[in-house]
C-alpha cells in the first residue's frame, strides 16, 4: 500500500535519510525504530509531503506522492499524527477534531460516523468535548491528536513516538486503541518510537532506522529477540 | 463632557477597526503589516473614485471598495508575503513598510495631493440627548463596528473554515500536517485584514478629509493600540482602540491639540512601563 523506495532527504547540505526503502502493507501494523536524531521524525514528514526527498520514490495506494501537495497526501487517507501531540491549545477538543477533517469530502453522515468512532475509543474524549485543548493531560493530549488524525478517514494512520513523555500505564492504553483500532477497521499503522519493546508487541513487522539507513528488518518477534536490538532499543 | 466621549469613541472605533485588520493578519502569520495605513488610505480613494468620481451611490462604492480590498489583500499576500515566507520576520515587516510607501506613492499619482472628502452612507438629523449631539455618520461607526465584530466573531468561532482560520493561526506547521489548505487561510485572513482597513478609511474620509499621506499616523495608532490591548488579544485592541480616541479627544480638548498624534505614544509607553505585556496581553493560546 505505502512503498518507500531509496529515499533520499536533505536539509541543507546535510542527508539526513540516505536512502532508505520499506513498505507497509494494507491492514499492517509496521514499526519504524531508532534512536535520536535517526530521522524517524523526517521519513514521516517526507512522505506527508511537508519535507521534500533529493531522490528517490513513495508509492502510496500505486501512485507517486512525492510531489504531491500535503493537504493532497492527507486527502487521501494518509494520517500524520505528530511528534510531541501538537494539539492546538487554543481550541476546544471538538475543533481539534474538526480541523482533522479538513482535507476529506464533507459528508456529515461519514463525519457524524467517524466522531462516534473516535468516542468509542476514547470515551474521555467525549467527557471533555467542550475544554480547551490546553487543559488536557498528556495522555488525554495524546488521544486527541491520534482522534484528529482519525477524522481524515486514513487507511493509514503514521505515529511519531505516541508514547513520549507519558506514563506507562496510559502507553499501554494508548497502544491498546492502536491495535484494537487496527483489529476492528483494518486500519494500517506505521509505528515510529524510540522505546520499543511495547512497539515491537503489536508491530507484525519491524524497521531499525540508524543515521538515516536501516541496518535491521524482520518480523517483530524475531527483531524482539536479536541481541543487537535488545542492546540498543530494549534497555539490555 | 458627554460629548467629547462620543466623538472620543466615534475616533476608537476606527483605531480599532484598523488594529483588528492588523492583528486578524498577525494572528495568522505573525507579522506586523506596517502598510495597514496606506490600505485604509487606498479603501477611501477606492471609495471616493467610486462616489465622487464615477458619481455612483455611496452604498454601491462601499460594496466596490470592499470587494477591492480584498482583491488588494490577496495581491499583497502574493507580493510581500509569499516571496519572503520561511525569511527572517523583520525582512517581511520592513517590506510591508516599503509597500506602504509605494502605495502612498500610487495614490498621490492617481488621485493627487490635494485633501478629498467622501460622503457618508446615511444621512439624516443627528440624535440629541442631554445636550449630547450623536451625527448619523457617528451612529453608523458605532454600528458598523459592532457589526464586524459580530461577524468575525461567528465567522471564527461557529464556522468551520473559522475553526481552520483559527488552528492555521495557533500552530502554522500542524496545520499543514492534519492537511488544512493554510495557503487559503492565510488568504482570507489578508483579504479580510485588507477590508477591515478599507472599511475604516470609509468610514475616516468623511469626517477627516482623504489624502494620500493619510494612512501613516492612522497605521502607526493601530499598532499602538494593538500593543495596549495586549498583542494579538481581538477584544483587547478593540477595547485600547476606544480608550486612545477617548484620550486624543479629551487631551485636545483639556491639554494641548497640538500634540494629538503624540498622546498615543505616551500612552503606550505609560501602559507598557505599568503592564508590560498590554492590558490584556497574556496566554498566547487564545490568540484568535
Ligand atoms: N528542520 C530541520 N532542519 C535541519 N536539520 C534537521 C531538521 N529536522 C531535523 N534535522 C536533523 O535531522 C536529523 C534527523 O532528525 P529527525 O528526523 O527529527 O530524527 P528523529 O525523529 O529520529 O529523532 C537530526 O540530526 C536533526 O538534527
Ligand atoms: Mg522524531
Amino acid at each position: 500500500m505505502l512503498k518507500i523506495d531509496n529515499l533520499h532527504v536533505s536539509y541543507g547540505h546535510i542527508e539526513v535519510l540516505k536512502g532508505i526503502s520499506f513498505s507497509v502493507e494494507m491492514g499492517e501494523i509496521v514499526a519504524l525504530i531508532g534512536g535520536n536524531g535517526a530521522g524517524k521524525t523526517t521519513t514521516l514528514s517526507t512522505i506527508s509531503g511537508l519535507v521534500r526527498p533529493t531522490s528517490g520514490t513513495i508509492a502510496w495506494k500505486g501512485e507517486n506522492i512525492q510531489n504531491a501537495a500535503v493537504e493532497a497526501i492527507v486527502g487521501s487517507g494518509l494520517a500524520h499524527c505528530p511528534e510531541g501531540r501538537r494539539i492546538f491549545p487554543g481550541l476546544t477538543v471538538l475543533e481539534n477534531l474538526i480541523t482533522g477533517t479538513a482535507a476529506r469530502p464533507q459528508r456529515k453522515r461519514e463525519v457524524d460516523e467517524d466522531l462516534a468512532l473516535v468516542f468509542d475509543l476514547f470515551p474521555r474524549l467525549k467527557e471533555r468535548l467542550k475544554q480547551g485543548g490546553w487543559s488536557l493531560s498528556g495522555g488525554e493530549q495524546q488521544m486527541l491528536a491520534i482522534g484528529r488524525a482519525l477524522m481524515g478517514r486514513p487507511s493509514l494512520l503514521m505515529l511519531d513516538e505516541p508514547s513520549l513523555g507519558l506514563a506507562p500505564i496510559v502507553i499501554e492504553q494508548v497502544f491498546d486503541r492502536i491495535l484494537e483500532l487496527n483489529k476492528r477497521t483494518g486500519l494500517g499503522v506505521l509505528l515510529v518510537e524510540q522505546n520499543s519493546a511495547m512497539a515491537l508487541e503489536i508491530a507484525s513487522r519491524a524497521f531499525v532506522l540508524e543515521t538515516g539507513v536501516i541496518t535491521l528488518s524482520g518480523p517483530s518477534a524475531v527483531l524482539a529477540d536479536d541481541p543487537r536490538i535488545r542492546e540498543a532499543y530494549l534497555g539490555g | 463632557m458627554g460629548q467629547l466621549i462620543v466623538n472620543g469613541l466615534a475616533l476608537g472605533s476606527i483605531y480599532a477597526l484598523v488594529a483588528l485588520g492588523l492583528l486578524l493578519i498577525f494572528n495568522t502569520v505573525q507579522i506586523v503589516n506596517f502598510a495597514q495605513g496606506q490600505l485604509l488610505m487606498l479603501g477611501a480613494f477606492i471609495g471616493i473614485s467610486c462616489a465622487v468620481t464615477h458619481e455612483l451611490p455611496v452604498a454601491a462604492a462601499w460594496a466596490i471598495t470592499m470587494v477591492a480590498m480584498a482583491l488588494v489583500g490577496i495581491v499583497f499576500m502574493v507580493l510581500v508575503y509569499f516571496p519572503l515566507r520561511g525569511r527572517p520576520a523583520f525582512l517581511v515587516i520592513l517590506t510591508t513598510i516599503a509597500m506602504g510607501i509605494v502605495l502612498e506613492n500610487l495614490a498621490l499619482i492617481i488621485w493627487g495631493p490635494l485633501p478629498v472628502s467622501l460622503p457618508s452612507p446615511i444621512h439624516g438629523p443627528p440624535l440629541r440627548f442631554a445636550g449630547v449631539v450623536i451625527s448619523m455618520h457617528q451612529l453608523f461607526i458605532f454600528c458598523t463596528l459592532a457589526v464586524i465584530l459580530l461577524l468575525q466573531f461567528l465567522l471564527l468561532t461557529k464556522t468551520r473554515f473559522g475553526i481552520l482560520m483559527q488552528a492555521t493561526a495557533q500552530d502554522l506547521h500542524t496545520a499543514r500536517l492534519v492537511g488544512i489548505s493554510v495557503n487559503r487561510t492565510i488568504a482570507v485572513a489578508f483579504a479580510f485584514g485588507a477590508v477591515l482597513s478599507g472599511i475604516a478609511g470609509l468610514l475616516v474620509a468623511p469626517i477627516f478629509l482623504a489624502e494620500p499621506t493619510m494612512g501613516g499616523s492612522l497605521g502607526l495608532k493601530g499598532f499602538v493600540v494593538s500593543v495596549i490591548g495586549g498583542f494579538g488579544n481581538l477584544p483587547g485592541a478593540v477595547i485600547g482602540g476606544l480608550f486612545l480616541g477617548l484620550i486624543e479627544t479629551f487631551g485636545a480638548r483639556y491639554i494641548s491639540s497640538n500634540f494629538r498624534d503624540a498622546y498615543a505614544f505616551i500612552v503606550m509607553i505609560a501602559v507598557l512601563i505599568a503592564w508590560p505585556r498590554g492590558l490584556f496581553g497574556e496566554k498566547s493560546s487564545e490568540k484568535v
